[in-house]
């Protein structure tokens, strides 16, 4: 897809990962065993590349700084989450409260960024644990805001919202008045498969600015600090700083895309919406073929083309293959969970491979 | 002797427990209640609390993969109920039979971790994930027939919950036990606890042990004296996956209910916020951390919800409870981290 | 007090008035989407047994086990439905909310479509829109009808625990002000007790464990003459082996049904033959409560309700397709109602004028 004349010389024939054709095999394994129409997975498949993209995108910069998997744009998400909540509050309309939303989401998931990235700094080596307990912290003041602060501490403006005890936001808010404003513009439609050109376009632009964004001196200060720490320090380059720069821009791109997410939807579950959006954009990486300490933005793009092609299709295909309902189901969570962890016992193999070579 | 003082965060913790405690007396919560639940939160947890010292200390990780243990101890359970087991022999056979599950699935389990030095934790926490939702597949389908134990309307595959009231509920709780005043004291329990605690001790003072704590301290330094790093790796994971099976059949005995599919899946983050919380001075954890932790970490859910229910807007006691033990988990993975950096 | 019934048995007399009439096979399916098996049995199983009874009819579609987390795949799983020509009608069954964006795709795509709820907890105008039949039990009435219940029971406190982001739900808090109304104007203390919350952070075991403090100390406070009802189906199971051990009250599960809560904390053995009988289950919890001392405290509707509403969704709809009844036509569907479940069953639009969205309550059985 995307390939630099950086990532031909790393990438040989001899370090191919062998994760995205393990996917690729069981997708479609999968899709023979499910019965579904290959228009309905098509139109699938291509939705969930508008709604997954950025929060996948988000992943790629932590894991070139070197700090892992980041399991914390789970705070990207819930910052998204505040942001349309803000909107709905104050009842801005139609393109304004879109904007609204992104600008007010943004700034709260800097200041998020920020928190996390200096807390980070002080375990190193253990980030990617601790972004998954930052997220369960985040979780627990996401809650007390919207659950106990609405409607108390901080006034409400729009009581639809509000709770009938009159403290707490509904567990479920409608995103009516925006959707479909940006979802259906440039709508193209062949042979029944509907492209939504803007939003392809969004999550192009997307990867393109994150592809700018590595090639600067920023970005080569990401990788000098992935690849080792000590040296960059030596080399001058403040190694904190710049690992705060890289959540900092991880929690941006994930609140931006769970915006995207979220009014794709067309609803917000408030109080769990957010969940496991870091579980599935993590498999979704490293069924593409990022490893824990490298990633491009081409795993991105093939990983959630492979992750979600094989989720949409394993209900059915287990149900199918077992002959039982209820199987269908523990499969494919088991597919979810069983992924990240077979990705990461292959990654490690890769990397000894790249180590020893 | 410093070093069996308390650190800030305990301190913190426990001048808020005592706080709680007192306001509890307050509001009319007995302290016998209060204490007798307390034991009972003890005899539930510490177990698999104490199960994740092995694991520490031989240098592979805090154990997020605690639902491997769990499902060998529920495997146990379910096949020991089915053949009928009774009362407490049946609670002893429900360990028994888990045990070979525990030590296989353990082994695999470190070997697995072996290959992916560095990252324990997070293979660990996907580890035991997929072998929950593996297990569901296996709870569906497997061959039980007690009508107490199979789905009610399907009548094949297990239930979600099976009630032990008729096999072994709080077989080994009522066994010796007597009260002094309102006080229960479950000599039984207390026992067999007791024995699990005695054997990590004296195990880590055998040659065995003492190798698992340098292979923890110095893994190079280790492995030039003649360590089998990757051999006394295993035997860690063996033993801490052995031990939360046990720890689950005490669980299930205790609390009257055996929980399967989706019950394990979070299994590890309290446990480890319990011995987090019980703090360590260095890389080691030695069990009167788990101890203090357990006991630290099940008095802060105790006291702080019947408090606050009362107290408060009754929904902040959860959300703020979940606030202060994330930070503390937190809070003691940067100290961990410190320490590790310095060495 | 109500017939013996079999649900098999009445099914297969629906059928045979059904396929009486038609003749020959149909040549159109009926989508039911349920929550998983560990989830939830009852819903589960009523579409097991349909699919059964109308083989090649059905297209049974599971919801993920964490379905407010993977709202995703759940929509994708419904919204495949559309596509497949032969669906007719989709039956959806499970208490969730969020599931509304999938019945928006799946209308979008297909107008024809005919969508029964049975139930689901979206934001019930928004759904009136979009859905041709809304069933639900009565929640907001519940609130009233249980507390009376308990004061008849004998009650004089009510306990109502839930926890945070159950009580974010809207028809949760609405029922839980109402049964506190009803409580104030019963003369009967209400508490409410908040339990940790097993939906976020927290597991379902800490939730479970708290209850298994906390009951016990609220009714040394209160007395033995206490009604306790819970907000969330896996409290059942520990407030029912806890009221028979203390011996306080418990009015009805929130989803009532003889088969929650009873069968594991009672210890039931119910045999294959029996599974689906109403009338023998009724009766072994009846001797084990008696056997316990217990006669009069306990209390739930004789039949299940998450077996119930799915069951009668699919022959609304299927009816519907035969042209054989109106979706919204209320006689029709009390009638069709009282066939199957056997007992009396009131139909009440959610709100008034509404006509295409109704709320049910059944007759109690004390044990």
């Amino acid at each position: 897809m995307i390939n630099s004349p950086i990532d031909n010389r790393q990438s040989t024939i001899r370090t191919i990962n062998p994760t995205p054709f393990f996917f690729a095999v069981l997708s479609i394994v999968a899709f023979y065993y499910s019965g579904l129409n290959l228009q309905f997975v098509a139109n699938e498949v291509i939705i969930r590349v508008v709604r997954n993209s950025l929060l996948v995108l988000a992943l790629v910069i932590p894991v070139i700084a070197g700090m892992g998997l980041n399991f914390s744009i789970i705070i990207g998400a819930m910052c998204a989450q505040a942001g349309w909540i803000i909107m709905l509050d104050l009842k801005v309309p139609g393109i304004y409260g879109i904007s609204g939303a992104v600008f007010s989401g943004v700034i709260i998931s800097i200041i998020c960024g920020y928190a996390i990235g200096t807390y980070l700094n002080r375990v190193k080596g253990r980030e990617m644990i601790a972004t998954i307990i930052i997220g369960i912290l985040g979780a627990g003041i996401y809650e007390f805001i919207f659950l106990v602060g609405y409607g108390s501490f901080i006034r409400s403006h729009n009581s639809e919202m509000l709770l009938s005890r009159g403290v707490g936001i509904r567990d479920m808010v409608d995103l009516a008045p925006y959707r479909n404003i940006i979802d259906k513009l440039w709508l193209m439609d062949i042979h029944g498969i509907e492209f939504p050109l803007f939003m392809l376009f969004i999550a192009g632009i997307a990867a393109v600015v994150l592809k700018f964004m590595l090639s600067t001196r920023l970005g080569q200060q990401f990788r000098a600090v992935g690849i080792d720490r000590m040296s960059a320090e030596l080399a001058g380059i403040n190694t904190d700083n710049t690992r705060i720069k890289a959540i900092i821009i991880s929690t941006v791109f994930a609140c931006l895309g769970q915006i995207i997410f979220l009014q794709n939807i067309g609803m917000v579950n408030v109080y769990t919406a957010h969940m496991n959006s870091d579980i599935f954009s993590c498999a979704a990486i490293l069924a593409g073929g990022a490893t824990i300490r490298e990633a491009k933005i081409r795993h991105v793009f093939i990983g959630i083309f492979l992750f979600h092609s094989l989720y949409i299709v394993t209900p059915q295909a287990g149900q199918n293959m077992f002959a039982n309902a209820a199987l269908g189901e523990y499969f494919r969570s088991f597919i979810a969970y069983g992924s990240i962890a077979m990705a990461i016992l292959l990654n490690i193999r890769v990397e000894r491979q790249k180590a020893n070579t | 002797m410093k070093k069996y003082l308390p650190h800030l965060p305990q301190i913190i913790i426990i001048s808020f427990i005592v706080t709680l405690f007192f306001i509890a007396l307050k509001i009319d919560i007995a302290a016998s209640t209060i204490f007798n639940d307390l034991v009972v939160r003890l005899i539930l947890n510490s177990v698999v609390v104490v199960s994740l010292i092995p694991m520490v200390n031989s240098g592979a990780g805090l154990n997020f993969g605690v639902p491997v243990g769990a499902v060998s101890g529920l495997l146990g359970m379910v096949i020991t109920a089915n053949a009928g087991g009774k009362g407490l022999l049946g609670f002893f056979c429900s360990i028994a039979v888990s045990m070979p599950f525990a030590i296989v699935a353990g082994a695999i389990y470190g070997r697995i971790l072996n290959k992916v030095k560095g990252r324990e934790e997070i293979a660990a926490t996907f580890i035991g994930f997929s072998i929950v939702s593996i297990m569901c597949l296996f709870w569906v389908v497997a061959p039980f027939t007690h009508p107490q134990m199979v789905w009610i309307l399907g009548q094949s595959g297990l239930r979600n919950t099976i009630g032990l009231k008729d096999f072994w509920e709080k077989s080994l709780y009522h066994f010796m036990q007597f009260r002094i005043g309102e006080l229960i004291i479950p000599v039984g329990s207390f026992m067999f606890i007791g024995m699990i605690l005695l054997f990590l001790f004296l195990f880590s003072r055998t040659k065995t042990g003492m190798m698992m704590n340098a292979a923890g301290e110095n893994e190079s330094f280790a492995r030039i004296n003649g360590v089998n790093i990757e051999g006394i790796r295993i035997l860690s994971v063996i033993i801490s996956t052995t031990l939360v099976a046990i720890g689950t059949c005490i669980y299930a005995q205790q609390y009257g209910f055996i929980e399967l599919y989706d019950a394990p899946l979070m299994a590890s983050f309290p446990a480890v916020s319990a011995l987090l919380l019980g703090g360590s001075s260095g890389k080691r954890f030695f069990l009167r951390h788990a101890l203090l932790g357990v006991v630290l970490y099940q008095s802060l859910y105790l006291l702080s919800l019947p408090v606050a229910n009362m107290l408060l807007m009754p929904q902040m006691a959860e959300i703020i409870r979940m606030i202060v033990t994330s930070c503390i988990i937190l809070y003691a993975l940067a100290k961990i981290s410190h320490v590790s950096e310095e060495a | 007090m109500f017939k013996k019934w079999y649900l098999m048995g009445v099914l297969a007399m629906v059928i045979s008035l059904g396929t009486a009439i038609a003749g020959f096979a149909a040549d159109y399916k009926i989508g039911i989407v349920t929550p998983s098996l560990s989830r939830s049995e009852e819903e589960f199983r009523a579409a097991d047994a349909l699919s059964k009874k109308y083989p090649g009819m059905t297209k049974h579609i599971i919801l993920p086990d964490n379905f407010s987390k993977e709202q995703e795949t759940g929509i994708t799983q419904i919204a495949s439905l559309a596509f497949d020509k032969d669906v007719k009608a989709i039956v959806i069954s499970c208490g969730n909310s969020g599931i509304l964006p999938a019945i928006q795709k799946v209308k979008d795509k297909r107008p024809d479509m005919i969508v029964i709820t049975a139930p689901i907890w979206d934001d019930p105008d928004m759904m009136a829109k979009y859905v041709n039949l809304a069933l639900d039990t009565d929640w907001v009435r519940r609130g009233e009808s249980i507390p009376l219940k308990a004061k008849k029971m004998g009650a004089k406190t009510f306990i109502h625990y839930s926890f945070p982001s159950h009580i974010a739900k809207e028809v949760i808090s609405k029922r839980k002000d109402m049964m506190k109304q009803t409580c104030e104007n019963q003369q009967m203390q209400f508490v409410e007790v908040l339990t940790p919350d097993p939906q976020a952070g927290s597991n379902r075991q800490v939730m479970l464990q708290f209850l298994q403090e906390d009951i016990p100390r609220q009714i040394a406070k209160f007395g033995k003459d206490t009604a306790v009802f819970g907000t969330n189906c896996p409290m059942q199971d520990v407030i029912i082996a806890k009221a028979m051990e203390l011996g306080f009250i418990m009015p009805e599960q929130c989803c009532p049904t003889p088969l929650q809560g009873f069968p594991a904390a009672l210890g039931l053995e119910i045999k294959p033959e029996e599974s689906t009988h109403f009338d023998m289950i009724n009766k072994m919890i009846k001797d084990k409560v008696k056997a316990g001392n217990m006669t009069g405290r306990l209390s739930t509707w004789p039949i299940s309700v998450s077996i119930f509403l799915p069951t009668f969704g699919f022959e609304v709809a299927k009816a519907a397709i035969e042209k054989k009844m109106e979706v919204t036509n209320i006689d029709q569907l009390k009638t069709l109602a009282k066939d199957i479940s056997g007992v009396n069953v009131t139909f009440n639009p959610m709100k008034p004028g509404m006509t295409n969205y109704y709320l049910i309550i059944m007759d109690s059985i004390i044990y």
